[in-house]
């Protein structure tokens, strides 16, 4: 059995790092937000324009999202800022108070003056950073990893190199007891009957049809039609026939295992194995609601380079092509592209894959947190109240 | 007397109030790269958001319009645009909607090889430009220069009593020196739109006011059904207040109703969409073409733009918890004597003078969403 | 570097293999991983599909272990695999697929 060293959260989860991070709940705060983690080196800032003026189901989508990031497993601990008598702030408290997870609000209101606030969250967080450093690492193994399954700025070889390895490396955790989600509603499309046969029962087979059928018909409400458009003329020319063709391609990311559950945006599986999550094919958003759902790792191919990563998981890079390795290593951390080479097979690049999440989460850095690719955004349902 | 300030003259004759060089990112996954640029100098202000991919049609074309419009304000100098590469929202679309009346450039990741290379090129690029902004020197030009934008938030009846005979004393005395005046129509002032459909000369601006006043439900995805909709009515409290909020403005004809970032095509008062999100009603502001805000709160506000000096105005406060953040708290003097102290610092805010939220360096950008992602 | 292969399978249920380079008409087809060698009829581009078996008219075309479309012709081993000889499934077919797993919309 693979094992790694992380850190036990008072939830019983194991996180891979050991952030201490600074979420604002209103947009106006979000300033103030990464001034706060100016205020004390390696505090990570998780800014968004969410949590105000959204209609209810962005609402509730925001909630869940920043309740996730904050009581993630890879976050020591977490200070919102908040505003007056914050509704949303409340909203989390209350929802992560049985975990007993660091976490705590600061309110700007009116009757306290700023400098009063930002003292309190710069002394808060200073604590939550010595805390952190004290935390000691406990061996856990791979049946406690959850690994979320990305892919973004494609190219016309993601579906031949990059995406199968990730497949491989998936059914590998899932058969070692570990779990994979796979994301991106979007890509489903047209391949969601293959996926819906690989459900474990009828139920979940029914689930992920049901999740296709709704955000194809939110997408149609705006006047676009996804089957119709798709593959584009530029797949066409780059070799792929039809949409199922095309799908396949993106969900093979999942590789073969046997679909466990289907869950929406930003919750947390409750089955172990092969998940899937509907989320946006917009990657950044996609990513936030798989750190959220409680991934501490994500798998994200890339054929044209897409330097994106999260502010509480690493995300590992896995470029699809040769080429792009060469131009843009600073970027990518698997070259899948070895197997156009024929240097490697898809199963190897699998493995490869495989090692390199058991080394990030013993705490090896990826490409994209060297970079302080930090990028946060909430899937947006509905338009700006 | 005419009333003069001290601005950047563009050469399409609008004129800055400000002077930076705005590093854009054309989508999210560009901003972590854009703000690196923009770090290096003390002139470039980064404008990042969350959009940029996966949009679709209208909510496409509002983000792309949003990016055109911020990078065409007179306040911003020149603007660099970076972009990855892959995205929906391409750098070569945005410099072909952009005027070439200043410098503007395009850079993406995956055309320079990686983000090192990008960091290196924007770098270079801003450079030169930072050498010009600082040879340009402000020049004394008459009030019919200004765009103001009016943004109302968290404001009570206390507040508006207070505050709107010295802010509507302003507001008139812009609108007579020949300025531009662009409220925000929040939604506690759309209850007033009946009133205010009285004071339009234009039919279609008069149409959608009333339909405002009546309370039409705004669209959202669950039900969207464009033709028909439901009437919500406002209840006698909301319509009071917002007749109060109306009155910030005078008694002004209103010239037009703009959507987000439409620009004004005529000086006067003209009204705009707004939200609850304060950023994103800076960030529709900046885009229009605004290059002063004007902010009235009963608390004082806790970020402004980031292209834009956000004036904000408050009531005397028990605690002065804000006052820091404060420019202007309405005294007992007249009425008088504070619309002539109101404009003498809007004066100075425009030609120059840092706002407290511009020393506190509070500043944001962010798109409004009329769709969604995919 | 030199190429041990010039197309993959990715699956091996596969009928269909991709090609690594673009491979002309008459060159040989090697797999990754497969011993036999068969003779290449159109040029393929790189990114493109070649069929590695016999496939009759209206018959499954496999990719990745699963169905990714019908072909619409006779297609012989060697041949080009795309738009001009496959179509994509129709929504009665799709739902074919899923009764025999007892899924249903």
């Amino acid at each position: 059995m693979k094992t790694f060293e992380g850190y036990r959260r008072p939830n019983g989860s194991i996180g891979v790092r050991n952030h201490v991070i600074v979420i604002n709940t209103v947009g106006e705060l979000a300033s103030f937000t990464k001034k706060m983690a100016q205020l004390v080196p390696g505090v990570i800032p998780v800014v968004h324009q969410s949590g105000e003026a959204q209609f209810k189901e962005d609402y509730e989508q925001t909630i869940r999202t920043l309740k996730g990031t904050a009581g993630h497993p890879n976050v020591s601990g977490a200070l919102f800022l908040g505003m007056g008598e914050d509704k949303l702030a409340k909203e989390i408290e209350e929802l992560l108070k049985d975990e007993n997870h660091h976490i705590h609000v600061v309110y700007f209101n009116k009757d306290k003056p700023i400098t009063e606030v930002l003292k309190e969250g710069k002394e808060w967080l200073e604590k939550a950073m010595e805390r952190s450093k004290a935390e000691t690492k406990v061996t856990a193994d791979v049946t406690e990893l959850i690994i979320g399954l990305e892919c973004g700025g494609s190219d016309a070889w993601s579906g031949v190199t990059a995406n199968p390895a990730i497949g491989a490396c998936s059914d590998s955790i899932v058969r070692d007891g570990g779990t994979s989600i796979l994301a991106e509603t979007t890509e489903a499309i047209g391949a969601e009957h293959i996926l819906a046969q690989r459900a474990v029962n009828p139920e979940v087979g029914k689930k992920l049809l049901r999740v296709v059928k709704e955000y194809e018909n939110r997408i149609r409400a705006t006047g676009e039609d996804i089957r119709s458009a798709n593959p584009t003329p530029g797949n066409m020319a780059g070799g792929l026939t039809t949409l199922e063709e095309k799908s396949l391609g993106c969900i093979k990311k999942g590789g073969n295992s046997t679909l466990m559950e289907v869950i929406e945006y930003a919750k947390t599986p409750s089955e172990k194995g092969f998940i899937f999550m509907d989320t946006p094919g917009y990657d950044v958003e996609s990513v936030a609601g798989l750190a959220a759902g409680g991934a501490q790792i994500v798998l994200f191919s890339t054929g044209k380079g897409s330097p994106t990563g999260s502010p509480i998981v690493p995300v590992i890079k896995i470029g699809t092509n040769q080429r792009l390795y060469e131009i843009m290593s600073e970027h990518i951390d698997v070259n899948a592209g070895k197997i156009i080479e024929g240097l490697n097979t898809i199963e190897e690049i699998g493995e490869e894959i495989y090692g390199k999440v058991m080394t990030t989460a013993n705490g090896s850095i990826t490409a994209s947190e060297k970079h302080k690719n930090q990028e946060f955004a909430i899937w947006r349902l509905a338009e700006t109240k | 007397m005419a009333y003069t300030f001290e601005g950047y003259l563009r050469k399409d004759g609008t004129v800055g109030t400000r002077n930076y060089i705005g590093v854009v990112s054309s989508v999210v996954c560009s901003s972590v790269i854009a703000k690196e640029i923009s770090d290096r100098f003390p002139k470039a202000i980064p404008i990042v958001h969350a959009n940029g991919c996966a949009q679709l049609g209208d909510d496409f074309q509002l983000t792309k319009n949003m990016l055109v419009g911020v990078a065409s304000n007179p306040n911003l100098h020149s603007a660099l645009l970076v972009g990855l590469g892959c995205e929906t929202n391409q750098v070569s679309g945005l410099l072909h909607s952009i005027p070439k009346t200043k410098p503007v450039k395009g850079i993406g990741i995956q055309q320079m090889a990686g983000g090192e290379n990008t960091v290196n090129r924007g770098v270079e690029i801003i450079g030169k430009w930072s050498n010009e902004v600082d040879e340009e020197k402000r020049e004394r030009l008459p009030l019919s220069n200004l765009t103001v934008g009016i943004v109302t938030i968290d404001t009570d009846e206390d507040t508006l009593r207070k505050v709107t005979p010295v802010v509507g004393g302003l507001i008139n005395l812009l609108i007579q020196n020949d300025a531009t005046v662009v409220m925000g129509l929040s939604e506690t002032l759309e209850p007033a739109g009946l009133l205010l459909a009285k004071r339009t000369n234009h039919e279609e601006v008069a149409n959608r006011l009333r339909k405002l006043g009546e309370g039409v439900e705004r669209k959202q995805w669950k039900e969207i059904k464009k033709e028909h909709s439901t009437v919500l009515g406002f209840t006698e409290e909301e319509k009071t207040f917002a007749i109060l909020e109306s009155e910030l403005t005078g008694a002004n004809p209103i010239n037009s109703l703009l959507n987000y970032n439409e620009k004004p095509q005529s000086k006067g008062l003209h009204l705009s969409s707004a939200t609850t999100n304060i950023v994103e009603t800076f960030s529709t502001m900046a885009s229009s073409g605004c290059n002063i805000v004007l902010v009235v709160s009963s608390r004082g506000i806790l970020t402004g733009s980031i292209a834009l000096p956000c004036m904000t105005i408050s009531p005397e406060s028990k605690s002065g918890a804000f006052d820091e953040l404060t420019d202007y708290i309405i005294t007992e003097e007249s009425t008088d004597v504070q619309v002539e102290k109101l404009m003498n610092e809007l004066i100075a805010i425009s030609s120059g003078k840092q706002t407290s939220l511009e020393k506190f360096e509070l500043g944001e950008f962010s798109i409004p969403h009329i769709g969604t992602t995919f | 570097m030199e190429m041990k292969y010039n197309a993959l399978k990715l699956n091996v249920n596969d009928n269909v293999a991709v090609a690594l380079t673009n491979i002309k008409a008459g060159e040989m087809l090697s797999i990754q991983g497969v011993d036999e060698k068969l003779k290449v009829e159109d040029a393929i581009a790189y990114g493109h599909k070649v069929a590695t078996a016999y496939i009759g008219h209206e018959e499954k075309v496999i990719k990745y272990g699963e169905c990714m479309g019908m072909s619409t012709a006779e297609i012989h081993p060697g041949h080009h695999v795309h738009v001009f000889n496959v179509r994509g499934l129709n929504e009665e077919e799709r739902l074919s697929s899923l009764k025999e797993h007892a899924v249903s919309i």
